[in-house]
């Protein structure tokens, strides 16, 4: 499945969860952009994460503290030790956030479930509405892993200075200024439109082929070499929320192995609104 | 922008896709259509163009007609 992957071991596909849905040592964890949809049936055994109340703080803009990390992993009876599979739908628009989130946390034995909730309804694999009650553990989270995160003044650098490659994955519409969030949602979260100087537009989809798996690597780096992305440079990857740039990213630091990469959780809705920031349309 | 169904009718089928000056890449690409992904933010057509071995992936936004071929 994994074909020449830098990380092969990062990905499952369907049939190994079901093969392992009774494995001890394996925790699922499902997240949703569509926060009803865990309710609506999910993958026996599988613990439900909801986007906006666990994968950022409450009150200030920042992702999940430590502390939230910890209370959430130790109620879903995850240890340190645990491998940890995350699946969503759109996608795995969300399990790769939090499966980036759970790297920043230092969790060894992450992975993310090839081809998302969808793949596994449309196989007609068992769903369940019983949620899943497992013993709770003291997860201690480990130092972040700040070579993973790009913050704010490191996107204006690379904008104004060219200091790393830039990869918007959001649609061509988000892309030129057009709209400001996925046609589908309310326009809002950015006082302006359009995109980082220099960045390169390569919608998130274009990572995964029709039945929504991984592209293979050599279609993955064809991609992006002939974007300008290459693997000598640094790399920071922005969408809207950080959520469908959490997906290139992954395809770029593990599946095609290249060095420097980082999620810019902030954003478009971060720089979208900041004063004095250039922007290209 | 095409529509997506008249997309979805054709998966399988030898087409040619019609993409707009904004689109990077060929102006024309014809082979099989493999499928179309959609998501919240749009829907990513696979092809698999005529000669080549590797399926190339366009968004439907660059897509302005398709006929079959």
């Amino acid at each position: 499945m994994a074909g020449s992957y830098a990380h092969p071991e990062v990905l499952v596909d369907t049939a190994w969860v079901y093969e392992h849905l009774s494995d001890p040592q394996v925790r699922l964890l499902e997240v949703d952009v569509d926060t009803s949809a865990y309710d609506e049936g999910h993958i026996p055994g599988a613990v439900g994460l909801h986007w906006k109340r666990d994968l950022e703080t409450p009150v200030a803009r920042d992702i999940a503290s430590p502390e939230q990390i910890e209370g959430l992993l130790s109620v879903a009876g995850i240890t340190p030790a645990s491998t940890v599979i995350l699946f969503g739908d759109n996608n795995n628009w969300f399990a790769t956030y939090a499966w980036w989130l759970l790297k920043y946390y230092g969790h060894a034995d992450a992975r993310i479930m090839n081809g998302g909730r969808k793949k596994w309804m449309d196989e007609g694999r068992p769903m369940t509405k019983d949620v899943p009650a497992p013993k709770p553990t003291a997860y201690k989270t480990r130092a972040p892993d700040p070579s993973i995160r790009a913050v704010r003044d490191e996107v204006l650098a690379a904008g104004r200075a060219k200091s790393a490659a830039l990869v918007d994955v959001r649609s061509p519409k988000e892309f030129s200024g057009e709209l400001l969030a996925p046609e589908a949602l309310p326009q809002e979260g950015a006082q302006r439109g359009g995109h980082v100087p220099g960045a390169a537009n390569i919608p998130w989809g274009e990572n995964v082929q029709a039945d929504g798996t991984f592209k293979p690597a050599d279609q993955l780096r064809a991609l992006y070499e002939a974007r300008g992305i290459t693997a000598d440079r640094d790399v920071i990857a922005y969408c809207r929320i950080g959520e469908r740039s959490s997906i290139a990213w992954f395809a770029l630091k593990y599946l095609l192995g290249y060095p420097r990469v980082k999620n810019y959780d902030g954003s478009w809705t971060e720089y979208g609104s900041l004063v004095g920031a250039p922007i290209e349309r | 922008m095409v529509k997506l169904e008249q997309l979805e009718q054709l998966i399988g089928m030898r087409v040619t896709l019609r993409l707009t000056a904004a689109a990077p890449g060929a102006p024309r690409i014809t082979g099989r259509l493999v499928g179309v992904l959609r998501a919240l933010d749009g829907a990513v057509v696979t092809i698999e163009p005529d000669g080549t071995a590797a399926p190339l992936t366009c968004h439907a936004h660059y897509i302005e007609g398709v006929e079959p071929a």
